[in-house]
């Protein structure tokens, strides 16, 4: 059937009449649904009441992105929370994503040992399940490693069961921000180099973030020198409860390795398959064309299973943040635990916080539905090179 | 997840039928009492041995069934947790809340809620590691605190130690249990929690002896059943039935003597029914009290039986003594 066909029965009166009917059916539903909940909550002498959100907060949160403290109102709570809901599914999401891509690239090497040890690493950590491992690895690190007095030092870095402390910066606004500077116009003059040829070279488009990386990575270790030469960073230090200096935290570190390789397990297999949709036609096709086998991944199979991944990567994203909520069981701050915890509580506002609850995951997956189908528009173009 | 159901009732369930000020009524017709209880709290509301649901919380449950049907069985404990628990009662699923809950304000102004009695005179607290040599709470400076979340302890901690400007890093749990288990791996320097909270937990640690429950209290934190405010008439059955308990502490009457006490005094025998009293105009029986005296006992035999010497817990009565005593508050309006 051709797109004309399709048009034609589009036009259709059965067609629009059975259109019409559903979607009256289902606008009946949704009425039926609201007066519903709009009688039982006045049967119940419950009105909706959002004034709480404006109430001082009353306490504290420790491990956080955006500033707070218990005069701070609960508006300010769910902003945190959403924060640190976004800052740890982001950076498990990334990992997830690199570790899926190693793994599912072992499964092509001819080294049983790495072949071995890819499938292993997914049968695990797809088999058991992320509340188990986010317990493992939180209990892992609370039982099996030093106390605040025993604290591990090495250098300028701190470990013991309360999470790992790095250095505090003590070099000055201005100097931070210089340095910021510094990094956003070698960026700019990344960008400067792909459309002009400068000095005989120019950098293709698909090279531009490999390239990136590393410099990046580059500059951050002589920044971390010169700081470090200039005597602007503060060790971690053990004060009589406390270890002080830059923290991160065992609820956060099990957290994150939990949905970072829970999620990558799913990740691996997902890419594995694009990879083993490809005919082997087309690799037989570039080999006999004497091409390396590397050439033949990065210019023949990968382009041709881009496509195959991209739709099953987006709901493992999605299900990575929404996998998040499981902090509560270890006591990291995201937005369920905190939100629907702690200010359902003090204020009683079950009904209006849990439907902010859903509006913030929704717009959460939403987002990044939308990031990935932009991607996958694109990804030709990145993946060919063009 | 009881929550979640009670927002689905909401939003699926055609609407009921119960108008306003009949909870009684309908208790009767069904024939037993739904009483919201914690999810398991030794000493106040747990599951035995035997199966069977016990504790301090749970026999005021008891109570109000014997006052209501002469038979204290004619309950059924609904485990709830301390996020669902306010929107279990208004969504009809229990006819009363008996699960540690804190009278307050806020929560008697904007939850549609009344608060009938006292049952347990309460206070935060902060226990500590012995070898950290603290007295004060305020000495906790920059130190890590355990807290469980979705209770009045954080916002008590945090204004107490701003008010003495010190700095501390909460660290929040879902459940006792977990933050027990934190706190004795050094996860955290000190626990807080109400104080009658802090002696069940000290009694399951692995060594209870080399922690302390420093002696500030915080907070003030008088524990009450909780009823929905669109029944007064239930409202005072549950503040009454809370009453003559300790009114039957006072007269000092228990199952095996009550009978023979009531023959001198006759404000005994109104309170126990032998003469007319004034429980019909609430619903209930005239022998309500003597109900309540032979299958649960009086307050002070609940309170020993569940938290005091002959409990594993042991919590001294302190405030929650009959108020004749030097620091008692337990005190019962005229049953005239």
């Amino acid at each position: 059937m051709n797109t004309n066909d399709h048009a034609k029965k589009g036009m259709s009166t059965t067609y629009i009449l059975g259109q019409l009917i559903g979607l009256i059916g289902l606008a009946l539903c949704i009425s039926i649904l609201v007066t519903n909940i709009h009688d039982n909550l006045k049967q119940f002498d419950l009105t909706l009441d959002w004034s709480f959100l404006a109430q001082k907060s009353g306490f504290g949160i420790t491990q956080k992105w955006l500033s707070h403290n218990s005069y701070h109102n609960n508006l300010n709570v769910l902003l945190v929370g959403i924060a640190n809901t976004i800052v740890v599914s982001l950076l498990a999401i990334i990992v997830s994503t690199e570790l899926g891509v190693i793994v599912a690239l072992s499964s092509r090497s001819p080294n049983p040992l790495i072949r071995g040890t890819g499938r292993v690493y997914v049968h695990v950590f797809r088999n058991v399940p992320l509340l188990v491992q986010i317990l493992f690895w939180y209990n892992i690190w609370v039982l099996r490693t030093p106390t605040v007095p025993n604290t591990w030092h090495a250098g300028l870095i701190a470990l013991n069961n309360r999470g790992i402390y790095f250095p505090e910066i003590g070099a000055s606004q201005e100097m931070l921000i210089g340095l910021m500077g510094v990094w956003v116009a070698h960026v700019l003059l990344l960008r400067l180099f792909q459309y002009r040829k400068i000095a005989s070279y120019s950098i293709k488009r698909y090279q531009l973030l490999p390239v990136c990386t590393i410099t990046t990575s580059a500059y951050l270790v002589l920044v971390i020198i010169a700081l470090w030469l200039s005597n602007s960073l503060i060790p971690p230090e053990i004060g009589r409860f406390n270890v002080s200096g830059y923290h991160i935290y065992p609820e956060f570190i099990a957290l994150f390795l939990g949905l970072s390789l829970y999620t990558g397990a799913y990740n691996a297999e997902s890419i594995r398959g694009a990879i083993l949709s490809v005919p082997v036609g087309q690799q037989e096709a570039a080999e006999t064309l004497s091409m390396s086998p590397w050439q033949c991944f990065r210019q023949v199979i990968l382009p041709q299973s881009v496509p195959g991944f991209i739709p099953p990567l987006t709901s493992h994203y999605v299900n990575c943040t929404k996998n998040s909520s499981l902090g509560l069981a270890v006591g990291y701050p995201e937005v369920f635990a905190i939100f629907a915890g702690t200010v359902l509580n003090q204020t009683g506002r079950a009904f209006e916080i849990i439907a902010i609850i859903m509006v913030v995951y929704a717009a959460l997956s939403l987002v990044t539905i939308q990031s990935m189908n932009w991607v996958n528009t694109r990804q030709k173009k990145w993946v060919l090179g063009t | 997840m009881p929550i979640l159901i009670a927002l689905v009732m909401l939003l699926v369930c055609p609407l009921m039928s119960a108008g306003t000020g009949d909870t009684l009524r309908s208790i009767q017709a069904r024939g037993y009492l739904k009483c919201g209880v914690s999810t398991g709290l030794p000493g106040f509301s747990y599951i035995d041995s035997q199966g069977q649901w016990q504790g301090f919380d749970v026999d005021f449950c008891r109570a109000i069934a014997a006052a209501i049907f002469a038979d204290a069985k004619k309950v059924e404990f609904m485990p709830l947790d301390s996020k669902s628990r306010f929107a279990a009662l208004a969504a009809r699923e229990v006819d009363v809340l008996i699960r540690n809950t804190t009278w307050n304000f806020t929560r008697e102004a904007s939850l549609n809620v009344l608060f009938p009695a006292v049952i347990f005179y309460d206070g935060q607290a902060v226990l500590v590691r012995k070898s950290t040599k603290v007295q004060t709470i305020h000495e906790l400076n920059n130190a890590s605190i355990c807290l469980v979340q979705g209770t009045t302890s954080e916002i008590n901690l945090d204004s107490y130690m701003t008010q003495n400007r010190a700095k501390f890093k909460p660290i929040y749990f879902e459940r006792s249990e977990q933050m027990i288990r934190s706190y004795e791996a050094g996860r955290c320097d000190a626990i807080s929690s109400d104080r009658s909270q802090l002696h069940v937990l000290q009694s399951v640690m692995g060594q209870p002896d080399a922690h302390i429950i420093l002696d500030q209290i915080i907070s003030k934190e008088p524990l009450s059943p909780v009823v929905r405010d669109d029944d007064v008439d239930f409202f005072k059955v549950v503040r009454w039935v809370v009453l003559a308990t300790i009114q039957a502490e006072e007269w000092g009457l228990n199952k095996e003597n009550y009978l023979s006490v009531s023959r001198e005094n006759p404000d005994i025998q109104q309170f126990l029914g032998m003469t007319k009293n004034a429980a019909s105009a609430i619903g209930l029986p005239q022998r309500f009290a003597a109900q309540i005296i032979t299958q649960v006992g009086n307050y002070g035999e609940i309170y020993t039986r569940n938290l005091g010497e002959n409990s594993s817990i042991s919590i001294k009565r302190e405030h929650n003594a009959l108020w004749t005593t030097p620091n008692g508050l337990m005190y019962a309006m005229p049953s005239r």
